[in-house]
């Protein structure tokens, strides 16, 4: 192989990586999830008492839940600790699969998701669990209303929002979000195609075997 | 990988005698490449929901900043072949100086890019002192004692991951400094080892080379694209497809395992670090076997068996939910997936002749493989993102890529040559005379 052969090989893998990455850009684009928005607003809350971004967590925060951001660091809904010295409040979380419904005047979509946190109170970690209410705005989904439904194992008075979404995947439910059945199919496809053009390329480079063995 | 060679006869180890005791030290030293390749490796892995949140970045942005993280490992490549050039001493130990102060670096990133910066710039000469650790393995122990030298070495690789595991159950992530604590527990034995390396000698190989350089004998240098002469093109572009293949998904799961348990399966921090250290522990276990199995039963069928076993077991992992059924598939997915490290290291050297078995195991393993650092992560953290995600599920993403597994397995039953018992000083460039199965 000469250094031309080889740049040629080089550039004609950058043009296949390049068109790959075009391929998943489109694949990946007009998706929008609310279990996702739920869950950067549940990470960016969390952070928003960590030493060091709270001015950037706060501002994510507050992109996804303008309104009810500002309540729930003022300490609204038990949901962030007074002592987290500095760390994040939650120490890990958990979002469950969300449930889709029109809004009663059918102008956008709602949706509600579970969640669960283990927040900071103290040396302890308090599990909590709740649910939050999504709507579909023009900027994406925007964090409406929450509810936190058990402390630590007891319940707390809450009616939840209706349409009651599913139980977390770590109790048995459905994960938040899974591959469609057409997606399942296009990877064995794409699998059996990268069968196909592997063993075009190890024909391509030889027809016999290079090993040999000295005697 | 260093790529020196005299001639196709000086593969039988040192010209010399090289004491018992110094091959020891030697080891000992070169195990920190392996076990800081783990550690630094782990520390991404398992503390990324960490990293993400002091960033405050996307799962799709987290997965983008690994490409030119683990680029960093394809420059190796051009760094290593300095050695040639220098000598593997001064290399080795500029690579830990180097390795050292990133590392360091990387405590005090300030945003999502700085620390892409200095990881790339970690990945750079952590690469490069890792295949020059191999490199005077090679060149400095005796044939029949390098397959368990090496082996040694990947064992270690394990370990740093163990090592990370026991430091998030120590609590280490919970002090003030988070996830920048791990960079810096990791400079505290560089620095101790930058000063024991000062007992590293030269390779003989290399003073052989080097002596005979300075005698003004015309010295052999390998080519850089030498492996891809016709005679060798077949088995280079066979063993790298194999390597790039399993290691897409291989590094897409290992990178995001602990997220995927922390955010779909609902696991404490806590946990994950439990399931690492036990889990990792007795995987191990795996490196052992593999390398008896391929001794025993031949490199083909042992290869066969644990890429079945790792492709099912990573899929058990990435798609049940219970405790129980996720700890034994991961302990299962570790033993195999990453204890077919040894067949994989055969695969890579045993089918070449001496003169460019080291510049095609680093094209194998510097362009080839380093496509799984690369795009695996990538892949997963793009389309397995919650939000804006074309699968948006870490879990689902996983098992899709293991379907990129699968042909690697025709590819080994088809095309590959069975090598067991075969010295290495037997393989030459010439006829083809090995059957295909």
């Amino acid at each position: 192989m000469t250094y031309k052969t080889f740049g040629i090989g080089v550039a004609v893998c950058l043009a296949l990586m390049i068109a790959i990455g075009f391929g998943i850009n489109a694949i990946n684009r007009g998706h929008s999830r609310p279990e996702g928005v739920a869950e950067d607003w549940l990470a960016a809350v969390g952070d928003a008492t960590r030493e060091g971004v709270e001015a950037d967590a706060t501002r994510r925060a507050e992109e996804i839940a303008p309104i009810l951001t500002e309540e729930v660091l003022a300490g609204g809904y038990g949901l962030i600790g007074r002592d987290t010295d500095g760390k994040s409040a939650f120490a890990d979380l958990e979002v469950g699969k969300a449930v889709r419904a029109q809004s009663e005047d059918g102008t956008d979509g709602r949706a509600t998701v579970r969640f669960r946190v283990h927040a900071r109170r103290a040396d302890d970690l308090v599990e909590l669990d709740g649910e939050m209410l999504l709507r579909d705005a023009k900027q994406g989904w925007v964090v409406e209303a929450l509810e936190v439904t058990r402390r630590g194992g007891t319940a707390t008075p809450s009616d939840g929002f209706a349409p009651p979404p599913p139980p977390l995947a770590s109790d048995g439910g459905p994960p938040p979000s899974s591959a469609s059945a057409g997606v399942w199919v296009g990877g064995v496809l794409v699998g059996v195609l990268v069968t196909v053009v592997a063993s075009a390329l190890v024909n391509w480079a030889g027809r016999e075997p290079a090993l040999a063995v000295a005697r | 990988m260093a790529d020196l060679a005299v001639d196709a006869t000086t593969d039988s180890g040192p010209q010399g005698p090289v004491d018992e005791s110094y091959l020891k030290l030697l080891l000992v030293l070169l195990v920190s490449a392996a076990f800081f390749e783990g550690y630094d490796g782990s520390i991404l892995a398992l503390l990324l929901p960490d990293i993400q949140s002091t960033f405050r970045v996307s799962e799709a942005v987290l997965g983008i900043t690994r490409i030119p993280i683990e680029l960093g490992l394809f420059v190796a490549f051009f760094v290593t072949r300095l050695s040639d050039r220098l000598g593997r001493r001064p290399v080795l130990l500029w690579s830990v100086v180097g390795y050292t102060l990133f590392t360091a670096a990387t405590a005090f990133s300030w945003d999502i890019w700085s620390f892409a910066f200095f990881q790339f710039g970690s990945r750079v000469f952590l690469g490069a002192e890792y295949a020059i650790g191999v490199t005077m393995i090679v060149e400095e122990f005796p044939a029949g004692r390098r397959g368990r030298a090496l082996g040694t070495l990947l064992t270690f690789a394990a370990l740093g991951t163990i090592a990370v595991g026991l430091l998030i159950a120590a609590g280490l992530d919970e002090t003030d400094l988070g996830w920048r604590a791990f960079y810096l527990v990791g400079l505290l034995p560089l620095v101790l080892l930058s000063f024991y390396r000062r007992r590293l000698r030269e390779t003989q190989r290399f003073l052989q080379v080097k002596a005979a350089r300075d005698a003004g004998q015309t010295i052999r240098q390998v080519p850089f694209l030498e492996p891809w002469k016709a005679q060798y093109r077949r088995n280079l572009v066979l063993v790298g497809l194999i390597h790039m293949l399993r290691s897409i998904p291989l590094f897409g799961s290992t990178a995001w395992w602990a997220f995927y348990a922390e955010r779909e399966r609902g696991f404490t921090s806590l946990q994950v670090s439990i399931y690492i250290i036990s889990a990792y522990g007795l995987g191990c276990i795996g490196y052992y076997v593999c390398g008896r199995a391929m001794e025993r039963f031949g490199r083909r069928p042992t290869a066969m068996v644990y890429f079945v076993g790792g492709i099912v077991f990573s899929i058990v992992l990435f798609q049940v939910s219970g405790a129980v059924i996720s700890f034994f598939a991961l302990l299962l997915a570790v033993f195999f997936g990453l204890g077919m490290g040894p067949v994989m290291g055969s695969f890579a050297t045993e089918l070449f002749p001496t003169e460019i078995r080291g510049q095609a195991a680093a094209w194998i393993r510097n362009w080839f493989e380093i496509a799984g650092y690369v795009f695996g992560p990538a892949l997963v953290g793009v389309l397995g993102d919650h939000s804006t995600g074309a699968i948006g599920n870490i879990g689902d993403t996983v098992t899709l890529l293991m379907v990129l597994q699968l042909p690697t397995l025709w590819l080994v039953w088809r095309y590959m040559p069975e090598t067991k018992g075969l010295e290495l000083e037997d393989v030459i460039a010439s006829e083809p005379r090995l059957a295909l199965p």
